[in-house]
């Protein structure tokens, strides 16, 4: 039975592989070897890439000076933040909240296979996260140090508990996030802040950890302090395969497996009834003002945004992110302004305007709201198709809703760069328009994928929202973007000058932005037209 | 008041709607039976403007649904068979979503609101989230939302299923209603004793072709609709 279940939810989630939309038709099995094929390489090549190069850089030092077991205790701290990261916020969605629930309920099966099934689910986003965190690092030691029976094996041991230790913690987040919910009337938003603060004690406990690193690195006394937190050096020495550590390690891995299987299935079938009611509302009669189509087009977006923690954790908390670092820049950036300007050379300003533009740009690419919202029209998509809206109108509220979330705290975060850079005009522009460009490219680019690549047919919103391939070719589109447009400036901007260099950069990001536009209102509405 | 010439409609090379013709007239009730596949829904879809179709024409109060198929929808309504409505609105939400979306003014929309959701007792459900709502609800409140902007013409799928019998008697009545003011109306059912009482006309069709088609009497004859269909089905 979980065998079938997870075959089912395999199916749906990686629907896009098997099948092509476009024609309607199933993938041929070449084809779908290529779309598996190039997820990997996409993933392997950007933050494989990234773990390679962090493996290749501490591995030998660090193997020089017997510390090799930090190694690992960093490289299994990146995997856990990762695979948290990026399964937590789906975690509770996916777990509790399938549209087929009724429809498995019902059916003669125990409920520990229904939560099976979905703990799989889980487990491919935040597994596939660990691995690509620890799997390079790990290669790297091995060939650095050389391949041996009990490193190999003792490395993927330590690998697979590092990612089953990031199940448990975004299932068990999952777990807080649905009792905490189905006692609680503005269900959505609560489930959005306690995530998020769960998130931040998280990140908090992290930043502490990385500080002590860099401490140790200064200070011999302080890695003698941090080989005696306990559980510590264990944790990393079976990176290096020794039995002792790495069996404790399982153990441990195994004893949170099973208490986290026990109290998900213990509760599973009680949340999903609770969840399920609702609480009375009497309905009064008021005057609801009359709104234009474009408004309540609009306004039906926002309210699809805001009704789904999911939705909102996955695809908007780059605002989050925006609205903290302009913080951070208005209490800290002057202190850092200060720090720079004394080892700065004579055109520090251009380069920190053109650092500051960028980045902010990139930041901005955090936010994928119009990637999963055509797919999210699921089946209620005939309720716009049998409207009298052009298929443009309901295109540009889909662009509306990402630019009104993505764009207002992007200009919050210019102003505050720009109260604390002081540049000239042209730069204090430039940190205004450039970002906001950004945020249009990537608006409108994922909203393309979305139109070329709609999954319509998911029983869990998580599925378009996080695990769609519209979603991964829009992230990956704008690392690319940002990578590509960093790479460039080596090569020309350090040339023609950090200025010019991003006058050039805002225009083109504002041609293709106009270009994938008129893609959008013309083929693009065609598109989504025949869906 | 709608007009279909010649509709074909295919899925790969198989025909789900082959060179349909069908006219209806305003203040008649027209009944489309089949079997389950026979081609109902997708005529229903593509006159409703949902989904393209290969050739044929469609003319929706004389208006061509190719050329101008905003001005088409504006003048219909569309139920289908299983109302997938935004989980995430309230009833009330999403009725006020569709006034906006048909232009219906302040006034009128709460007045028709009320009046409807009195009528199918829907109305202390309309601060609910649909999501909490049984099918039957979902039924009533996409009735609601298609009678909302006053069409001339209105496609219903399978409209009475899930409904309570006063809520399918309430809707029989308004869609007589509708037809006295000069409207129309197209639905698909399976249920024939309906369609015997309720059509003014009635079509059936069969792997996509029409087999039959014209008043109740013209069809039926002397023998009950089912008896009628069950023969032509047997064919």
């Amino acid at each position: 039975m979980l065998g079938l279940l997870i075959r089912k939810q395999l199916r749906e989630q990686y629907a896009g592989w098997f099948y092509n939309p476009k024609k309607n038709t199933a993938r041929s099995r070449v084809a779908t070897a290529g779309m598996i094929l190039m997820t990997i390489v996409f993933g392997l090549g950007v933050f494989g890439g990234l773990m390679t190069a962090l493996g290749l850089t501490l591995c030998d030092p660090m193997e020089q000076t017997g510390m090799i077991w930090l190694y690992f205790t960093i490289v299994g701290a990146i995997g856990l933040l990762l695979g948290v990261v990026g399964g937590a916020f789906s975690a509770y969605t996916n777990l509790y909240k399938g549209k087929d629930n009724d429809q498995l309920l019902a059916l003669p099966i125990p409920p520990g296979d229904i939560i099976g099934s979905r703990i799989i689910s889980v487990f491919l986003v935040t597994g596939m996260f660990s691995l690509i965190a620890v799997l390079p690092p790990l290669v790297v030691y091995w060939i650095k140090s050389g391949a041996t029976f009990k490193k190999v094996a003792g490395g993927l041991l330590f690998a697979l508990a590092i990612s089953l230790i990031a199940l448990v913690l975004g299932c068990l987040l999952g777990l807080v996030v649905a009792k905490v919910s189905t006692k609680l009337k503005n269900k959505s938003i609560i489930t959005v802040l306690v995530s998020l603060l769960i998130m931040a004690l998280y990140y908090v406990f992290y930043f502490r950890f990385q500080m002590l690193l860099q401490q140790i690195t200064r200070d011999p006394e302080a890695f003698r302090k941090l080989e005696e937190i306990p559980g510590l050096k264990a944790f990393g020495l079976a990176g290096t395969g020794e039995w002792g550590p790495l069996l404790i390690m399982l153990a441990v891995t195994a004893v949170l497996i099973a208490v986290t299987l026990y109290l998900l299935i213990r509760s599973f079938y009680r949340i999903i009834s609770e969840s399920a009611q609702v609480s009375r509302v009497n309905y009064k009669v008021k005057n609801e003002a009359q709104k234009s189509t474009g408004r309540a087009l609009l306004g039906r977006e926002l309210k699809h945004l805001t009704s789904s923690p999911g939705y909102m954790l996955n695809a908007a908390l780059g605002s989050v992110f925006l609205v903290l670092a302009g913080g951070a820049v208005l209490f800290k950036g002057g202190d850092l302004l200060d720090l720079l300007r004394e080892d700065g050379g004579a055109n520090l300003m251009d380069i920190l305007t053109v650092v500051a533009a960028a980045a902010l740009g990139m930041l901005s690419g955090m936010n994928t709201l119009t990637a999963p919202s055509v797919s999210l029209e699921g089946r209620s998509l005939w309720i716009v198709r049998s409207l009298p809206v052009d298929s443009w109108q309901v295109l540009k509220a889909k662009l509306g809703m990402h630019l009104l979330v993505t764009s207002v705290p992007t200009l919050f975060c210019s102003l505050c760069l720009i109260l604390v850079i002081k540049s000239d005009i042209v730069g204090l522009l430039l940190i205004l328009i450039f970002p906001q460009l950004c945020v249009l490219l990537f608006a409108s680019f994922g909203l393309m994928m979305g139109v070329l690549r709609p999954n319509l047919n998911w029983t869990n919103e998580m599925v378009p929202v996080k695990q769609s391939l519209a979603v991964m070719l829009t992230m990956f589109g704008g690392m690319f973007y940002g990578v590509a447009l960093g790479g460039l400036y080596f090569l020309v901007g350090v040339k023609i000058g950090a200025t010019l260099y991003l006058v050039l950069a805002s225009v083109l990001t504002a041609v293709l932005a106009v270009l994938i536009l008129l893609w959008l209102k013309n083929r693009g509405t065609k598109r989504f037209e025949e869906l | 008041m709608l007009r279909i010439e010649n509709l074909t409609k295919k899925y790969g090379s198989k025909a789900a709607v082959d060179d349909l013709t069908l006219h209806i007239a305003p203040g008649e009730i027209y009944g489309f039976i089949g079997h389950n596949g026979a081609g109902k829904t997708t005529t229903l879809r593509s006159v409703a403007g949902i989904q393209q179709f290969d050739t044929g024409e469609v003319f929706i109060d004389g208006v061509d649904l190719k050329r101008d198929p905003l001005e088409c929808k504006r003048r219909m309504a569309y139920i289908p068979d299983n109302p997938d409505l935004y989980d995430y609105m309230t009833g009330m939400k999403y009725l006020n979503f569709i006034a906006d979306i048909f232009g219906v003014d302040t006034a009128a929309r709460k007045e028709r609101i009320a009046e409807l959701a009195a009528r199918f007792e829907l109305t202390d459900n309309l601060g609910q989230p649909i999501a909490a709502y049984s099918h039957g609800m979902k039924q009533k409140l996409a009735v609601i939302s298609a009678w909302l902007h006053e069409p001339r013409l209105i496609l219903m799928d399978e409209p009475f299923v899930g409904l309570d019998p006063k809520a399918a008697h309430l809707l029989k009545e308004m869609m007589r209603e509708l037809c006295d003011r000069g409207g129309a109306i197209f639905f698909s059912t399976h249920v024939l004793e309906v369609a015997e009482k309720l059509c003014d006309k009635v079509a059936i069709i069969k792997e996509g072709r029409l087999i039959r088609s014209g008043t109740m009497e013209e069809v039926k004859g002397d023998d009950s609709l089912e008896e009628v269909f069950l023969e032509l089905e047997a064919e």
